[in-house]
């Protein structure tokens, strides 16, 4: 009899502690959530490696409390098309993850606050021009990227155009992502279509077909082949290498600069007019372009300052001038994008 | 006896029609015929596991069975398979019938008794379903559609399952336990041999209908 | 006047509420959906056509080869005892825990060649091969034991054995595994366009780009319904079957038994393993060097305990109320066919009915996760359980038991293991998702969405350090619901 119980016991023992564990993290949860319930939040949706623990949310969060004493409110929005379905859902004050692809339908689907102009003069001399008319509708650009290859070096010669992509020393050596899914996917197809024209643009893919070794769903699948060597190249951000020399020390990483210049990634924050604390939204949306705050945008999320005179360290040995395309054109492009999807698909990767 | 009229299904490529049927209140009353014959079929429409059209009627004294839903007609039945379930002991498979039927638990120790004694099931009443082989398992299936003192035991097929030298001894088994009990019965079966020790009758079946009926031993 | 036209066993009203019940709350992201979006549309073009017909002959074929190779493995794991085989079977499961993509990149490392649609369909077989062992063991372990010994004994070869007795008896398991695989498959979203290029993609693609991209969602959801339609169309044709009662013992014949058959388990985790284990102390000494993300830990371990139990515990509840129901006719027809809509519109639907945020999060997270995965649980196992109950719940009723007799005594005994299973198995994925969670979630609230973070903000190898969290918390939830429903399910010693 005793036999029997103390095995049953032993049994139930795992099972028991397990459960222990579960009412431990119930408990843990709900302490940890208790203290932060107030009405006067400034809430911010973003999407989430802004606002993770390593992104920039955080400590923009932090010195804004700091400095305003308004407590803000961080929340996960997801990419476009969802964070437009969830502004419908959770009204929001701010609102970060617009990129030039996307701003037209957001736009078009709600009303945004015409904000306050006043740091215009500081914007990058290359951006000036193209966002002015975003800004007009009520976006401000908080930070930017041109897109560009990246290599390691000494493993390949790199390319300077995207004909040179054509030749054969890239045979099966380039990771794109898609364009119906990822937004450098996107960017990388009207910036064929748009230097080729649309007929020659497709022929131009076609032929890039057998120097690409693979069509990732995601900018992260295609990093990581990238990264663990799969792929020799992949079409990222110009500053990319800069993540492996600030926090791998690693400077093997390099982007390829193109002579005749780059599509640009750029980055907008707006505010809805559904906002409830509109006069915070604004002072946020300004600090954020504030020079010190700018510094750690562009440290955490490894994109470059819109603002004239942040950029230090590695991120100002970047080529000053590299050219950028043309927005209205990919605003122009993007409306035939349904065609630009079919035809793309069936090119056959 | 009890009259059964007007048991008609027509499922299309197959037809039972049977206008009048008696069964017997003692002993045995036989279905006997070949497979395909139907007495699987009318076995489940008498059971009411299955519906008959309009018009049949069943009365058993006083009581029309075919207006009522299955368990209100009062019927034991075992299975070719048995059903017995598993996971229980065979004591519990059968109090699982006396408390289904409602039977005080005065009388259930009665009723287990007189029926372990009849059946031989002392030695398999505490072992799990599962485990006792086919001979117990029918035995166990026996109490349990007895245990309620059912108005009448169906029995499908119950030595078809067995080995052959089990199975005399086996229906010499199932005859004392009728008599015992004082319960007539409704026996499907498709060998002959297994008619030899009850008293009764065999109604022969084929194509859905009753062929020919004879009086037993 | 009793009419006599009518079946003697009425469906009893407690079962039909309940049926009711969890009818809505299987459709419910549906309802959800369209109420709130009244107009969607059905894009029927010649695209939508094609994606259709790749999308299903991969999953044909990917299934095809996950049972051949689950039946194989099956027969490696029967090859061993007690706690090894638990091992065994546990580590068979290994791929399916965790994100798919850490599976794809060791892929494409050790096996380059794997693209195309022969790219897709190998690592579909990596992915459920394994599961297919576990399950496939176990039905054999019931089913053919006692004809094994017999034709054993006889002196039949083995090819006899199998061709004629083991195959036909196993015919409506493989059905169905077939069906479960092919649904999996169908629905497949990282691993055709990881693979397969834009040439061999899948409608959850569609789907999704309509969503992230376009915010199309009217196309999205048109799509959706499109891909539930399919799929129960495919399930009526092929899952009419039902299953025999099982004999319990087991005993290790010759012909269940081939060693070389733990390959095929053994095989894709090791690959997945090899692929975690690159880099992973490179990976381990950058976290640690990540001071926020150490800081957000706890909570984050905290939010996936949390997520992985509740998401279980509902699985539980949910089977075991459909074990009460017992679906008959139609509705186990539509029961056994239905397939879950795209995660993202589940996710959403319940984002459109419940609104609170913080711990509410939680639970819908674990609330969208089951209403993801039972519907395959049921097409795949559930139904087939009950139906091999049915015998004996006819003889209960005819006794005049009612229904909750009949659930207690005879279905819940018989039930509850395998309940908590499929639970721990829930569990074990609701620790390794995040796309679901991501559409839930306001912020990163468990491990699997800092994983998914970290690998969108370059950090791969501290990605690839964190996931050894989440497959352990993933076992450790499977075990716990093994473990609960063991002890649930002691049967009183003979």
């Amino acid at each position: 009899m005793g036999e029997g119980v103390k095995r049953s016991a032993l049994r139930a023992l795992p099972i028991l502690v397990a459960l222990v564990a579960v009412v431990a993290a119930l408990v843990y949860l709900l302490n940890d959530l208790k203290g932060t319930s107030s009405e006067k939040k400034l809430r911010v949706v973003a999407y989430s490696s802004f606002i993770s623990s390593w992104g920039p949310g955080p400590e923009i969060g932090s010195r804004f409390k700091e400095k305003t004493g308004i407590e803000v409110e961080f929340q996960d929005g997801g990419d476009a098309g969802l964070l437009l379905k969830k502004l419908e859902l959770f009204p929001a004050d701010v609102v970060i993850g617009f990129d030039q692809a996307t701003v037209a339908d957001a736009a078009q689907a709600r009303p945004w606050k015409k904000l306050n102009e006043k740091v215009t003069a500081d914007i990058v001399g290359e951006l000036q021009p193209r966002v002015g008319r975003w800004m007009e509708e009520g976006f401000v650009p908080y930070d930017w990227a041109p897109m560009a290859f990246i290599y390691r070096e000494g493993e390949i010669e790199p390319p300077q155009s995207l004909d040179d992509l054509l030749d054969e020393r890239f045979r099966g050596a380039i990771a794109l992502q898609d364009p119906r899914m990822s937004t450098p996917g996107l960017q990388f197809l009207l910036w064929v279509v748009g230097e080729y024209g649309m007929d020659d643009g497709f022929k131009f893919l076609e032929r890039l077909k057998s120097n690409v070794h693979s069509v990732s769903e995601g900018w992260s699948a295609s990093y990581g082949l990238f990264t663990k060597r799969q792929a020799k190249m992949v079409f990222s951000y110009l500053t990319s290498p800069l993540y492996h020399i600030l926090e791998e020390n690693d400077r093997s990483y390099k982007a390829a600069i193109f002579r005749g210049g780059h599509v640009t990634q750029v980055e907008f924050v707006g505010v809805p007019e559904s906002c409830k604390q509109c006069e915070d939204a604004e002072k946020f949306v300004n600090f954020m372009l504030e020079p010190e705050i700018q510094a750690v945008i562009m440290r955490k999320n490894f994109m470059l300052p819109v603002v004239k005179g942040v950029a230090e360290g590695v991120f100002a040995e970047l080529p000053a001038s590299i050219g950028v395309m043309d927005f209205d054109k990919q605003a122009e492009l993007m409306k035939q994008k349904d065609e630009l999807f079919s035809r793309w698909q069936s090119l056959g990767w | 006896m009890s009259w059964v009229r007007n048991l008609r299904r027509d499922y299309g490529d197959f037809l039972i029609d049977v206008p009048a049927w008696e069964i017997l209140d003692e002993g045995v009353t036989a279905l006997w015929g070949a497979s395909g014959s139907g007495k699987t079929t009318m076995f489940r429409l008498l059971l009411g596991l299955d519906w008959a059209e309009p018009g049949f009627a069943w009365v058993v004294d006083g009581v029309d069975l075919a207006r009522l839903p299955t368990p209100e007609r009062r019927l034991g039945v075992v299975f070719q398979s048995y059903e017995l379930f598993p996971h229980m002991t065979a004591e519990e498979n059968i109090r699982f019938a006396a408390e289904a039927r409602r039977v005080s638990k005065e009388e259930y120790k009665t009723r287990l008794e007189e029926l372990v004694e009849t059946l031989g099931l002392a030695s398999c009443l505490n072992r799990i379903a599962a485990v006792l082989s086919g001979g117990e398992k029918q035995r166990v299936a026996l109490a349990r559609a007895l245990i309620a003192k059912p108005r009448l035991l169906f029995l499908d097929e119950p030595f078809s399952a067995l080995d052959a030298h089990l199975r005399s001894e086996a229906r010499r088994l199932v005859r004392r336990v009728l008599d015992r009990e004082g319960i007539p019965a409704v026996l499907v079966t498709h060998d002959r041999e297994d008619l030899s020790v009850f008293t009764g009758k065999v109604s022969e079946i084929a194509d859905g209908r009753i062929v020919k009926e004879e009086r037993l031993a | 006047m009793v009419s006599q036209r009518r079946h003697s066993f009425q469906i009893e009203r407690s079962r039909v509420f309940l049926g009711t019940l969890s009818a809505l709350a299987l459709f419910f992201p549906f309802i959800v959906i369209i109420a709130n979006n009244l107009s969607f549309r059905i894009p029927l073009t010649s695209e939508v056509g094609w994606v259709i017909s790749v999308t299903a002959l991969q999953a044909a074929l990917s299934a095809i080869f996950s049972i051949a190779f689950g039946l194989i493995g099956a027969f490696g794991l029967l090859a061993l005892d007690g706690r090894l085989s638990r091992f065994a079977e546990g580590v068979a499961l290994l791929p399916n825990a965790g994100p798919v993509i850490l599976l794809l990149l060791s892929v494409m490392k050790l096996f380059p060649w794997a693209r195309g649609l022969t790219g897709i369909i190998f690592v579909h077989v990596l992915l459920n091969a394994g599961l297919l062992s576990v399950v496939f063991a176990e039905v054999i372990r019931t089913k053919l034991c006692g004809y094994a010994e017999l034709a054993w004994v006889e002196g039949a070869t083995a090819r006899q054995f199998f061709r004629r007795v083991a195959l036909p008896l196993l015919k409506p398991d493989l059905l169905l595994a077939f069906l479960f695989v092919f649904v999996l498959c169908f629905a497949s979203f990282s691993v055709p366009l990881a693979l397969g290029g834009s040439r061999a993609s899948t409608i959850e693609v569609l789907i999704y780009q309509k969503i992230r991209v376009s915010g199309e969602w009217t196309a999205a959801i048109g799509l959706a319904l499109l891909q539930t339609l399919t799929l129960i169309a495919f399930s009526f044709v092929l899952g009419r079957m039902r299953n025999e009662t099982a004999a319990p013992t087991f005993r290790r014949i010759p012909f269940l038994i081939w060693k070389p058959g733990l390959i095929v388990p053994l095989f894709a985790s090791l690959i997945l393993v090899i692929g975690l284990l690159e880099g992973v102390i490179a990976g381990a000494r950058r976290a640690f060097a990540l001071p926020p993300l150490m800081a957000q830990l706890p909570s984050l371990l905290a939010g996936s305990v949390l997520v992985g139990f509740l998401a279980g515990l509902f699985t539980v509840v949910f089977l075991l109320l459909i074990a009460y129901v017992r679906p008959q006719g139609l509705f186990r027809k539509i029961v056994t066919a239905y397939a879950a809509p795209s995660s993202v519109l589940v996710g959403f639907s319940l984002l459109i009915v419940w609104r609170d945020l913080g711990f509410a999060s939680y639970v819908k997270i674990a609330l969208a996760m089951t209403l993801v995965t039972v519907p395959s649980f049921l097409r795949f196992r559930w139904t087939a359980l009950l139906d091999s109950l049915e015998g004996q719940v006819t003889i209960a009723r005819t006794f005049g038991a009612g229904p909750g007799l009949v659930f207690r005594k005879i279905v819940l005994p018989q039930v509850i293991r395998p309940a908590f299973f499929l639970g721990g198995l829930c569990g074990l994925w609701a620790w390794g998702d995040f796309s679901l969670s991501g559409v839930v979630a306001e912020r990163t609230m468990t491990v699997a969405m800092a994983v998914n973070g970290l690998m969108e903000s370059y950090r791969l190898d501290i990605a690839t350090f964190l996931v050894w969290f989440v497959i352990l918390g993933g076992f450790v939830t499977l075990g716990l619901f093994v473990g609960v429903g063991n002890v649930l399910g002691q049967k009183p010693q003979a």
